[in-house]
């Protein structure tokens, strides 16, 4: 789990080109959008759903489902590990 | 950029002038050098002026051109509060346009086995975002357009420029030329204002205009 996370991370920060950041900067429970975690946007929940489907073959069928999952890096690791089990 | 002489209120006046191209980057005649290739370069220069903007990373290269030149442009003026920027606006010129990501976009999207259009990619894919880029930046409201032009048409740009501040829709203005494709970019950028009395600042004229960007 912490593997995945950690990869989760260092591929948020090539995708979203977060040149800046490292792993160690991005808090796993911390929101991703909004003022209080990365400050991410609309393109950047497009680039994060890219990540899914690029690299873990997974697609968010369920537009709802979107807000619950790309909450946080721990809750993408999440839902990863649980399309994958 | 003082000491050329005094103005009347009608007049417009050139505040401050920013050049950056794959050899150096001047700031109101100040050069500085532009070392490695644009990628290299750019964030060197974003880094030494203690630009803190995260955001600039996701930018696509004409933007970031033109953020950085309109940044280093404003480096010493004094912009009006936020609530006071209705009539500042961004009036710019290319060539290329946005054609430099429309390549990697389409370059991104050849491979059938491996197609994932990027958003963020294809968000840039057009010329005027860079002029949006400055805008957000710098919470100007007033008027904003691109020209594409094959060659840099200063007489039209400041004329467009000038009939912009007759009119009343503009009292500032960032306007100029970026322009860039690959490793080949230029961007000429001024920053003009409408005169206020006494002020003693170089008129934003074509012959001045021509001055400063040769350096003379």
């Amino acid at each position: 789990m912490e593997d995945l996370i950690v990869k989760l991370k260092g591929e948020i920060i090539e995708q979203l080109n977060f040149e800046d950041l490292t792993v160690d900067d991005i808090d796993t429970d911390a929101p991703l959008f909004g003022p209080d975690g990365l400050g991410l946007d609309s393109i950047d929940a497009l680039e994060l759903i890219l990540i899914l489907e690029k690299k873990y073959q997974i697609k968010i069928t369920e537009a709802d489902d979107g807000r619950s999952i790309l909450k946080s890096v721990r809750t993408m690791s999440d839902f990863i590990m649980k399309k994958k089990a | 950029m003082q000491g050329w002489c005094l103005k009347k209120m009608s007049d417009i006046i050139i505040k401050s002038h920013c050049s950056i191209n794959g050899t150096s980057a001047v700031i109101n005649g100040v050069s500085t050098l532009f070392n490695g290739d644009f990628a290299e370069g750019i964030r060197e220069l974003y880094r030494s002026n203690n630009i803190s903007y995260p955001k600039f990373f996701k930018m696509d290269n004409l933007s970031k051109l033109a953020f950085l030149a309109a940044e280093l442009v404003l480096k010493d003026v004094e912009l009006p509060e936020k609530q006071d920027r209705l009539k500042t606006g961004v009036i710019l010129m290319t060539s290329n346009s946005s054609l430099d990501t429309d390549c990697r976009f389409s370059q991104s999207i050849n491979n059938p086995e491996e197609y994932y259009p990027s958003p963020a990619v294809f968000v840039y894919t057009l010329p005027n975002v860079m002029a949006g880029e400055i805008c957000i930046r710098n919470s100007f409201q007033g008027e904003n357009c691109v020209y594409i032009n094959e060659v840099c048409d200063w007489e039209f740009l400041a004329g467009n420029v000038r009939s912009m501040f007759e009119s009343g829709k503009l009292d500032a203005c960032i306007c100029g030329w970026c322009d860039l494709f690959m490793e080949d970019f230029n961007a000429d950028i001024f920053y003009v204002e409408r005169c206020e009395e006494n002020q003693d600042y170089i008129p934003f004229k074509n012959e001045n205009i021509e001055k400063i960007i040769k350096n003379l």
